[in-house]
């Protein structure tokens, strides 16, 4: 296993925006109600909206982490990841092979053109070399999936990840992309986003070709084009993402979408450790679970 | 170890209930013990320690999650009454279509080299010049090729989780036979299956036909730096109707849910529809 995951602690990033956030979401988190910890019920809860009428996807959403370790905790009380009972058989290298396994179970997953069958399966198999992501550089859109917090305002939102401690700043008031911008080749690309009734939909365009759709070799080009779709009902917020390449894909590919609850524990934070570089000139297996 | 909820979700839901159920309080490992009771073992212990053993049941909730696998080997094959020596095979197989495609290059006995790509898409069949190039329809011969699916040690397990209260065990010798139908395509399926819980022999029946397919040396293929604790056979050898057809040696394969896709190509589906209206 790539020793990766070394600390877990709370990031400067996460500290900073920690107190911005207090001011501009603690209202819409918490919709009146103000429970102490965990998400939010999602039955009979309105959807708060902005004063121009949008909804208003402020918050921290998903288990965004906060409050100390628990039970759950990958990590014992002197701060050691736990390695034994959370796999099969209570060993860890199952662990890690499972991991891999699981990961590339499908049954989703995109269509690229016969032609580039045996690259996708090459860079699965050496994706310890070939993923950018396993050498710390960013997961890229869509693959690190839906923020775990969103600041909102009439103009933009600001997507927040746990993630390498990646934010997007997306401007909402209508504009196109910017043309210089967009034909820049960024790992988190160009964004703009515009409301479509009470979704709000974000065109990402300008990619460098360094990311993957997803883990199980899934490369694309600079060609990739993403539409996002985030749409905030009561406490639940529906993240939908498709990817189209039409250089290597045959047509374009939506991702699984996920369901995230409004976390309305006010001690959350954006943990994020820190990613550790592998030494891949010395790894002596291929596996990366 | 980077195990997305994303992940978790599907497995959940795809993972088969059967197999659930029959995890449940059982914590049998791949080096369970043997079944020596002259008593015939429950169906639900025999699929789990075969699936087991097979290194299908993955995670700490032992799901199958095996969905995809990839192997390659030589060997002979006969055709038309001619050996053919095989210098290369490529086996591709998806469980959640259900589909496959066979990628052989053989020598004819005149010493020409030939090669053909024979894949099947759930009820579609058809034969490419390359993986996924030139498709030309196989008209009547999908379930043939569905039947090497559920024939593989995996395809077994699978394909009796699936046949439920159909499927029946019995138990003589030290041997266990699993018998079961897969109403699907018309088949009936025998697999023996030894001590060790690993599947040594697959009879089918399919029409008139019978084919027998035999696995030995069984291990995990993928290579020291690539290992997934997925078990198959190194020694592939099928019969039809007694006579051998092929003989495999396999030299490599990719048990880690390999990228194996089979989109149906539009004139094979075309064709499928045509078929199927001319026959009403």
């Amino acid at each position: 296993m790539a020793p990766r995951l070394i600390r877990y602690g709370a990031t400067v990033l996460s500290a900073a925006v920690g107190a911005l956030m207090m001011t501009s979401s603690i209202a819409a988190q918490n919709g009146g109600g103000g429970r102490a910890a965990g998400p939010a019920q999602t039955q009979n809860v309105p959807t708060p909206r902005t004063p121009d009428g949008h909804p208003d996807l402020s918050g921290a959403w998903g288990g965004a982490g906060g409050g100390g370790a628990r039970d759950g905790s990958p990590f014992d009380e002197k701060g050691n990841l736990r390695l034994a009972g959370r796999y099969r058989k209570g060993n860890p290298v199952n662990g890690e092979r499972d991991s891999g396994i699981s990961q590339r179970f499908g049954p989703n997953f995109p269509l690229y053109k016969p032609q580039y069958w045996d690259k996708v399966d090459f860079m699965d198999v050496n994706g310890n070399v070939q993923d950018s992501n396993f050498h710390c550089m960013p997961a890229g859109v869509p693959r690190m999936g839906p923020p775990v917090r969103i600041l909102q305002t009439a103009r933009d939102v600001v997507f927040l990840y746990r993630e390498k401690n990646q934010y997007r700043i997306i401007p909402i008031d209508g504009r196109p992309h910017d043309p210089v911008n967009s034909m820049d080749q960024t790992y988190l690309g160009d964004s703009v986003g515009h409301w479509e009734g009470d979704t709000l939909v974000v065109d990402v365009v300008g990619f460098n070709s360094e990311t993957w759709l997803g883990w199980p070799g899934y490369f694309h080009t600079n060609k990739l084009r993403v539409i996002e779709r985030l749409t905030r009902q009561g406490n639940t917020l529906l993240y939908q993402a498709t990817a189209d390449d039409p250089d290597v894909l045959l047509k374009p590919w939506a991702m699984n979408p996920r369901t995230l609850q409004l976390n309305t524990n006010p001690t959350t934070q954006i943990e994020d450790p820190p990613c550790i570089e592998s030494d891949s000139a010395n790894l002596t297996t291929k596996e990366r679970g | 170890m980077r195990l997305t909820a994303a992940t978790v979700a599907i497995v959940v839901v795809l993972a088969i209930p059967v197999m659930m159920e029959a995890q449940q309080g059982r914590g049998s490992t791949s080096g369970s013990a043997p079944q020596t009771s002259s008593r015939t073992p429950e169906l639900k212990t025999v699929l789990h320690n075969a699936a087991d053993a097979l290194g299908m049941l993955r995670t700490e909730r032992e799901a199958d999650l095996i969905a995809t696998v990839r192997y390659w080997g030589t060997g002979t094959m006969m055709m038309a009454g001619q050996v053919f020596k095989v210098t290369n095979y490529a086996g591709s197989v998806n469980f959640h279509v259900p589909g496959m495609r066979i990628d052989i290059t053989r020598t004819a006995p005149d010493g020409m080299s030939q090669r053909a790509v024979e894949v099947v898409s759930d009820k579609f069949a058809w034969n490419e010049t390359q993986p996924g190039i030139n498709p030309t329809p196989a008209a009547g011969i999908a379930n043939a090729r569905l039947l090497q699916i559920w024939m593989l040690p995996q395809g077994v397990v699978k394909a009796a989780t699936a046949a439920g209260a159909a499927a029946n065990v019995a138990a003589a010798g030290g041997v266990t036979t699993l018998t079961f139908p897969i109403a699907s395509i018309g088949a009936t399926l025998k697999a023996t299956i030894d001590d060790k819980n690993f599947i040594r022999e697959v009879e089918a029946r399919m029409g008139t036909s019978v084919i027998t397919t035999t696995y030995s040396d069984y291990g995990d293929w993928n290579g020291a730096d690539y290992l997934s604790d997925v078990m198959f056979p190194r020694h592939i050898v099928q019969k039809r109707d007694g006579a051998t057809v092929l003989d495999l040696t396999i030299s490599k394969t990719n048990t880690y849910n390999p990228y194996v896709v089979m989109p149906v190509p539009e004139n094979v589906e075309k064709a499928g529809s045509t078929a199927q209206a001319a026959s009403r």
